[in-house]
């Protein structure tokens, strides 16, 4: 049997010094196959940009392991690209230069027409032929996630992991910016794994959902197969009788047994929270 | 047009025309005169209570070297000086047209000795050719000869500015790389710490008589061939090595605050150390590297002032001290003088720093 693409064994992390520590995520476990789309949901705060971060290699897990193809991640790489949730352009390069960066980095065998024609394929393919020249901070909210999104896919990574990329965005882009994600992952079937808070978008995008838990010592509740045909039509998709199963499954999960009364004196820090 | 003369007023720092801009373009002349007796009008008021606050009490304040002066004498003192500076240079200018004429002459003379010693028999043609030479060599003195005239005023100012970028270039050079290594490395920056905590307060004066005695001791090329003079050297270092701080530490402080996302996109990318540094480290510290180097060019300039006085470099400082010793009737005026130089190039400075830091800077925000 071919090892899965991703793989997470037993992962546990937390922050903090010793004797204060804050256990974010305990006893995680999860495996995506190759070509697979799955959407991990939990509430805020619950250790999901700690989960991409140990995936991405960003982070190290204190116990437990991370696999990709059978072999341990041990550090950041371009095989597996991050889209970030608060975007990480570079404030000083135009939207080309920042796939370029990530292009010329990737691809240095390419001749520099090659790499030049890759850049401009994946800019248009998130629609942004036009802005090619633009400073992030002169593009939308929604148009600088595309950018991100293109320079993730133009480094035609093995994996593409998404931490909660339209969270910023009000629910208009939100859910053009879905249709776009669902159209790119229909062309060349990448496997992603997405983190959201939104259970519907979960729903609407992925072959799989998985709940995670509140924290702290938050875990990975059932997985759920998401089995709505697709293309998935986001109109009709909220009246499929499964699409309110699976739903009402999710959610179940999430204010049930993933609901743990947390001590009212303490908040579990995301990784960002925890370095301040 | 209008848009684009604005911009370029914004970008040189200097809105205060703004409103005039605008008049001229004929846009609501009521907000635009209240923007300009605000912007402009209350400077100039102001500045005009402070010339008649010191000509008050000026004229009341005895010294041994006569009254205070008011702000009209200083004025005229500024005007004597460039008229001084003026005189000199056209005392220059007439004394190398008398030396050229000479060479000329001299010139004439010499080929005139060459071709009578074509035509002429031995004994003479000899002593001709030597005549020759000889005529030629003064002529190439002459044409060398400089008037020993004391530097101007304007002089002056010119060997200040050339110190002074000098000393500031020097500093930058150091500075920056160290700033970026501290910014990088936790262990160089624990390493360097101690020593930027010590030596930052030490006042330039301190620094000025180790400067002197190490370039006097290294510093041992021929003054005649020598590409910088030793006292250009030393109020250079020392300027260099008063300014070098702000640039150090806000080019520390700009690199280990890089936004922890962009470095996170780097290591994705497995950028290697050199790019890393050339693509994210410089471009998003650079708004702090020019902060520092703004703070940096304004010590440099404060610090060769004192340190000209004290080592009498040429320069501003040592025309502010040489003012103070001669103790004429004019001492006060002209050092007043030298006090409202110093200001305004200091300003100008900074402004070109901020015009500098605005063409670099992806943000273009003066900090």
């Amino acid at each position: 049997m071919t090892p899965a693409r991703l793989e997470l064994r037993r992962i546990a992390k937390g922050y903090g010094p010793e004797g204060r520590r804050v256990e974010v995520l305990r006893d995680v476990s999860l495996s995506v196959r190759q070509g697979e789309f799955v959407a991990v949901v939990g509430y805020s705060g619950s250790g999901k940009t700690t989960l991409v971060s140990i995936l991405a290699g960003l982070l190290a897990p204190d116990a437990g392991l991370a696999l990709m193809d059978g072999c341990a991640i041990v550090g950041p790489g371009p095989e597996r690209a991050v889209v970030f949730q608060d975007y990480s352009l570079l404030p000083w390069m135009s939207a080309r230069e920042n796939v370029a960066l990530a292009v010329d980095q990737v691809f240095p065998g390419w001749s520099r027409t090659r790499r030049r024609e890759h850049v401009e394929r994946h800019l248009s393919k998130v629609r942004l032929d036009g802005a090619g020249d633009k400073r992030p901070h002169e593009l939308s909210g929604g148009m600088r996630q595309r950018v991100a999104v293109a320079r993730a896919l133009a480094m035609d990574p093995r994996v593409l992991l998404l931490d909660e990329p339209l969270g910023a965005l009000d629910a208009l882009t939100r859910a053009s910016l879905q249709d776009e994600i669902e159209r790119l992952w229909e062309e060349d079937r990448k496997t992603v794994l997405l983190i959201t808070n939104d259970v519907d978008e979960g729903i609407l995008l992925a072959d799989r959902i998985v709940p995670l838990g509140a924290g702290p010592g938050a875990t990975l509740g059932p997985s759920f197969e998401v089995d709505i045909p697709r293309p998935r039509d986001r109109k009709a998709v909220n009246h499929d009788p499964r699409f309110k199963e699976i739903r009402k499954a999710v959610l179940g999960y999430l204010l049930g047994p993933g609901r743990r009364p947390a001590p009212a004196t303490r908040s579990v820090p995301e990784p960002e929270e925890a370095r301040a | 047009m209008k848009q684009r003369i604005l911009r370029v007023l914004n970008a040189a720092g200097l809105p205060v025309l703004e409103p005039v801009v605008r008049l001229c373009a004929g846009e609501a002349p009521r907000t635009q005169l209240r923007a300009l007796a605000l912007t402009g009008g209350v400077p100039v008021l102001a500045f005009g209570i402070f010339l008649l606050l010191w000509s008050g009490l000026a004229r009341g304040i005895q010294t041994k070297y006569g009254t205070v002066p008011t702000p009209g004498e200083v004025w005229t003192q500024a005007g004597n000086l460039w008229r001084d500076h003026v005189r000199s240079r056209e005392a220059a200018a007439e004394f190398r047209r008398q030396q050229e004429e000479k060479a000329r002459a001299l010139d004439q003379a010499a080929r005139e000795a060459r071709t009578g010693a074509t035509a002429a028999a031995e004994p003479d043609r000899g002593r001709l050719l030597e005549r020759a030479a000889s005529l030629a060599a003064r002529a190439e003195s002459a044409r060398r000869a400089r008037t020993a005239a004391a530097p101007t005023y304007v002089d002056q100012i010119l060997t200040s500015l050339k110190t002074v970028f000098a000393g500031f270039l020097i500093a930058s050079a150091v500075a920056v790389p160290l700033g970026i290594l501290c910014g990088l490395s936790a262990a160089f920056r624990a390493a360097l710490n101690p020593m930027i905590q010590v030596f930052k307060p030490v006042s330039p004066l301190a620094w000025l008589p180790i400067v002197m005695i190490i370039v006097g001791a290294l510093y041992t090329t021929d003054p005649a061939d020598a590409w910088f003079e030793k006292s250009f050297l030393s109020s250079a270092i020392t300027v260099a090595l008063c300014s070098l701080w702000p640039t150090l530490i806000n080019t520390a402080h700009g690199v280990a605050s890089i936004d922890r996302n962009h470095m996170n996109v780097a290591r994705v990318l497995r950028l290697g150390a050199w790019k890393r540094v050339r693509k994210i480290v410089l471009p998003s510290a650079l708004p702090l590297i020019f902060t520092g180097l703004r703070l940096s060019l304004g010590v440099g300039w404060m610090v060769l002032i004192a340190a000209e006085m004290l080592a009498q470099n040429p320069g501003l400082g040592k025309f502010v001290w040489d003012m103070f010793q001669n103790g004429s009737r004019q001492t006060l005026a002209q050092i007043m003088v030298a006090v409202f130089t110093i200001g305004a190039i200091g300003f100008l400075l900074d402004r070109a720093m901020i015009l500098l830091q605005k063409s670099v800077s992806y943000d273009g925000a003066a900090a």
